[in-house]
């Protein structure tokens, strides 16, 4: 009798409570669905130069490999997990910028025997098409210029991650390389005694505009 | 290395060799001397064009930069000097004016109009082109009258070949490497002309000479570093040669003349030299 008596009077709390749970289930569900639409819409990205890197390796005599970087790039990207059709990456190379290690040599690189960096300041490389092979690897295809000279190349990208910066902005980084053949851009001088293919590591972290 | 020395054997000693040749085949046949040149000139065009290929990997066309312009200009200058060879008085001029500003502008057009002011280009334009012009003319016209042609060819010889070195140093190693090979020509053509004479020096050669280390001094100051004070200096250098008593001077030993107007020659490239060193300091290509 008694614990009739207490279900009675649990009942209108127990409705209370059965209505709260409905109202948060439906809360939840709009929120996880606005998430979607959300991520649904491609991002845009601006490369941060400060976490950022771009390399080259060249061999040298058939004995080694030359490393060297670019230390002035800028970029920019369009990132959509689900749809690699709205992903789109555009880079630019201050071609004036390279760093061997070597002031000598990067004079030397700078000159017209290699980048002419005065007459073409800039390398540029804009994607045409990103196709995704998995969730962390895509290959991109696009168009490399270099002296003026217009090649398509492809370029491997890997996905490090993604996540928050230090002031809480959404980062994302990747990591790409791509092999070109710097007599395609004539750049000749001194083949082959230093390699024709020279290999580029592009190391990104990105910033969500 | 291998790979680098067949590219010197085949890009610079076989066509060094093969202009040596062929000009001796040329200054001993029985032809009229304004008929000699213009042949001359069309073996250091061709030579020079073919160096230019095995040392840059192939000729670009249409040329994109302005070093590709380089042997469509010696061929150019052969074109024009042929002409200049057959014309007189106002004609002469006017075929020597389009050939500077035609050089002018294939260099200059690629690198200034677009980047810089326009008036700034036009200037630009306008002053290399009247040094152009002005050069070929003093070289050929003053030249003619107080130096002999091995004396002519000696100091452009020189100058090309320093400035080879100098654009070595100040840059860009191709440059140095196709501006020796224009000097290792015109210095065995100066072997040549010691032991067999002609009465004059055409026009051809001169104009090849401006338009060409002309052209290959404005790459190196502009896209390379080599300093503005060096490149004008080599381009005075050949001047050196007109120093001195005139060549139809009755008397005096011919290999001394030579020999001093050599050594002035020497004088004014020691002084480019010295600008390169202070103004830009060289690097060495050991690294």
């Amino acid at each position: 009798m008694q614990f009739r008596r207490r279900l009675l009077l649990k009942q209108p709390l127990y409705k209370i409570a059965q209505l709260f749970m409905t109202v948060r289930s439906t809360l939840f569900c709009a929120l996880l669905t606005s998430a979607t639409l959300i991520s649904a819409k491609a991002d845009n990205y601006k490369i941060d130069p400060v976490h950022s890197a771009v390399l080259f390796k060249v061999g040298h005599f058939g004995v080694g490999n030359i490393y060297g970087r670019f230390d002035t790039f800028a970029g920019d990207f369009v990132f959509d997990a689900n749809d690699p059709a709205k992903d789109s990456v555009k880079l630019e190379i201050n071609t004036d910028s390279v760093d061997s290690n070597a002031p000598d040599r990067d004079k030397h690189l700078k000159s017209p025997d290699f980048l002419n960096a005065k007459q073409f300041p800039t390398a540029t490389f804009k994607s045409t098409a990103v196709k995704k092979v998995d969730d962390k690897n895509y290959e991109v295809t696009g168009d490399f210029t270099l002296r003026g000279i217009t090649k398509p190349v492809t370029v491997a990208v890997q996905v490090i991650g993604t996540g928050p910066g230090p002031k809480g902005e959404p980062r994302l980084g990747t990591e790409s390389t791509m092999t070109l053949k710097r007599s395609d851009f004539d750049v000749k001088a001194f083949l082959p005694a230093v390699n024709d293919e020279v290999q580029l590591r592009i190391a990104v972290e990105a910033i969500k505009q | 290395m291998g790979s680098l020395i067949g590219q010197g054997i085949v890009g610079i000693v076989l066509p060094a060799l093969l202009a040596l040749i062929l000009n001796g085949l040329v200054l001993r046949a029985a032809l009229a001397e304004s008929r000699k040149w213009p042949f001359i000139g069309l073996i250091i065009a061709g030579c020079f064009a073919f160096s230019y290929s095995v040392l840059l990997g192939g000729i670009a066309f249409p040329p994109r930069e302005a070093t590709h312009w380089l042997p469509f200009i010696a061929v150019g200058a052969v074109f024009f000097g042929t002409v200049l060879q057959f014309t007189n008085g106002l004609g002469r001029s006017v075929v020597r004016l389009i050939a500077a500003l035609a050089t002018a502008w294939t260099v200059l057009q690629l690198q200034i109009f677009g980047r810089w002011p326009l008036p700034i280009s036009v200037e630009w334009l306008v002053a290399v082109t009247l040094i152009l012009f002005a050069t070929s003319r003093l070289i050929e016209r003053a030249g003619g009258l107080r130096s002999t042609p091995t004396e002519i060819l000696l100091g452009m010889a020189l100058a090309a070949g320093f400035g080879g070195i100098a654009l070595f140093f100040g840059g860009s190693a191709v440059l140095g490497q196709i501006c020796n090979t224009f000097g290792l020509f015109l210095a065995g053509l100066t072997v040549l002309t010691f032991f067999l004479p002609p009465a004059q020096l055409g026009p051809v050669i001169p104009l090849i000479y401006v338009l060409v280390f002309g052209s290959l001094l404005l790459n190196g100051s502009l896209f390379s570093d080599l300093p503005w004070a060096t490149a004008g200096l080599l381009w005075l250098a050949p001047f050196g040669v007109l120093i001195g008593p005139p060549a139809n001077s009755p008397g005096g030993n011919r290999n001394l003349r030579l020999l001093l107007r050599g050594l002035i020659v020497l004088a004014i490239v020691g002084l480019a030299f010295v600008a390169l060193f202070l103004i830009s300091p060289p690097h060495g290509n050991e690294y």
